[in-house]
């Protein structure tokens, strides 16, 4: 991990410097962390793709102004500018609806073999019920349990206090099992 | 019956699968496409070059450097009526006879309870019940009483944070991911007396605002990761720690603790640097507090350009310490009626 957090940091500055492969390899690393981020909370795979594009136009942008902090990874600066895009998003007043085919299968046509058919028709359960959640509920989930943030990176992230998070997660998790067994 | 943990960890096995999706083929080549040309027009305008930021961006001899973080200080004006109450309440005389032994009786009660988390509870019932008293006394205009009321509530609230703080660090250090039920109500409670008591130190703050204009000052030193306010409101002293370190994130903290306007406070911030860490390069000092500088010039002239700063400017809403109950409530409709957080993800360009 602290590796990984390294190389990161080291394309970072090349592109920072200059170096447009860098650019290549942060956005083919993030492209699908930060689409995965976005895709389940909007309208449509489009809405998607744009908020993506505009996601990694902000970072490029940002570069020049950016900064490595201690104890605060890239990563935890592009999540940021994901999410306040996000809030961006529903301040315009889209309607999010229920978007059940949006992202779900990268082989559409394959047939779901019969033993995970269960996770799969709880996986589509989870994915409505988690539309139900608030944007910040929503937000902690995604960072801890997909994104293996750890509190403290997600406090700094939403800029609120771990206790916060804390209790958003356990409200979430209720939350979502409650709903889950409706 | 699986356990907490167990759920947990099912939870985050299908979250994972549910949220699993690629960006297509087709978006990536051409956000890519769209990336580099961005990035290349930058570059042909000088925003990226390996003579400038070279030495800027060099983390290890940054870090090599600057351990622990650029010390700067901010000279701000601003009015509160916050931690006030608590040293007041060090000199005030309960109205009431029988004050005395009531708080005599609670500390009897606090010794006698062993757990933790019932303690933490106690301290809870106990600003509560401080709480309630305040409002009477305000009420019967005994105004001294109820700002003695409020300082016992506030560190109860204090005492009760630590307590949690102790459990949460106990039950990580025995790696129980998942915290009991018991403290996550102790969690919530907390934070639902907290939120009341902040909304209560905005307003007194508002108050005095308005009777102490031009009488007010605040010193900010950040250091280690951590800004250390003083503020100084007429005669009064008063002391805060932010965790924010940067100049939009110490605006957002002192509006979410003060209440006030981002422009006032805008308006009444003013930087210095601090040259306490002596070995440290001076040339990214200035940098940095130059940056610092720009910024707040940029701010105070409201000469924002991006569409998320202009949000943010505009945006008077309370942030994140809003009532997480209130939260729930508002769910989705909420979202789409915007009124998500508007934090700022350029804070780590400064």
């Amino acid at each position: 991990m602290e590796h990984e957090d390294q190389t990161i940091q080291a394309w970072v500055q090349a592109a920072q410097a200059g170096d447009e492969a860098s650019i290549g390899k942060l956005f083919e690393f993030f492209q699908n962390r930060i689409f995965r981020f976005l895709a389940y909370r909007v309208n449509s795979q489009a809405d998607a793709e744009d908020l993506t594009q505009t996601v990694f136009l902000e970072m490029i942008r940002g570069l020049p102004r950016y900064k490595p902090r201690r104890n605060a990874k890239f990563s935890t600066w592009l999540f940021q500018i994901a999410r306040h895009r996000l809030i961006d998003y529903y301040r315009s007043n889209k309607p999010v609806m229920e978007i059940g085919a949006l992202v779900e299968s990268k082989n559409p046509g394959l047939q779901v073999p019969a033993q995970e058919f269960e996770l799969d028709t709880r996986t589509k359960a989870l994915k409505q019920k988690l539309k139900l959640l608030t944007e910040k509920q929503q937000t902690v989930i995604c960072l801890m349990f997909v994104e293996n943030y750890d509190i403290s990176e997600i406090a700094s992230l939403m800029r609120i206090s771990a206790l916060q998070v804390r209790v958003l997660k356990h409200r979430a998790v209720k939350k979502l099992s409650q709903l889950l067994k409706e | 019956m699986p356990t907490s943990l167990e759920k947990i960890a099912k939870l985050k096995e299908i979250l994972s699968q549910a949220l699993e999706a690629d960006l297509p083929m087709p978006a990536r080549a051409r956000i890519q496409r769209q990336l580099l040309s961005v990035y290349q027009e930058m570059k042909t305008r000088g925003q990226f070059s390996s003579s400038q930021n070279f030495k800027k961006n060099n983390l290890t001899f940054y870090h090599s450097l600057f351990k622990p973080m650029i010390p700067i200080i901010i000279i701000a004006v601003l009015l509160t009526g916050g931690f006030g109450t608590a040293v007041a309440a060090d000199n005030s005389k309960p109205g009431d006879a029988l004050y005395g032994v009531d708080q005599a009786l609670e500390k009897i009660q606090l010794k006698l309870t062993f757990s933790d988390t019932n303690k933490a509870n106690l301290w809870l019932k106990i600003a509560q019940e401080r709480e309630q008293e305040q409002i009477e006394l305000q009420s019967e205009n005994r105004l001294t009483d109820a700002v003695a009321a409020e300082g016992d509530t506030s560190r109860a609230l204090q005492n009760a944070l630590e307590v949690i703080n102790r459990v949460q660090a106990k039950q990580q250090s025995e790696n129980r991911e998942q915290a009991s039920e018991a403290l996550e109500k102790v969690e919530e409670k907390f934070l639902e007396i907290k939120n009341r008591f902040t909304e209560r130190e905005k307003e007194r703050l508002q108050t005095k605002l308005k009777q102490t204009v031009g009488k007010v000052e605040l010193k900010a030193e950040i250091k280690n990761g951590v800004t250390k306010l003083e503020l100084k409101v007429g005669e009064n002293e008063y002391k805060y720690t932010l965790n924010a370190i940067n100049l939009d994130a110490i605006i957002d903290s002192i509006q979410t603790t003060t209440g006030l306007e981002k422009n006032d406070i805008q308006k009444l911030l003013k930087i210095e640097e601090d040259d306490e860490d002596e070995d440290s390069d001076d040339d990214i000092n200035t940098n940095s507090n130059q940056n610092l500088n720009q910024n707040l010039n940029k701010n105070r002239n409201n000469n924002v350009n991006s569409s998320f700063n202009s949000n943010r400017n505009t945006d008077s809403r309370p942030e994140d310490d809003d009532d997480e109950a209130e939260d729930e409530n508002k769910s989705n409709q909420n979202r789409n009626s915007g009124s998500g957080n508007d934090g700022d993800e350029d804070e780590d360009k400064d």
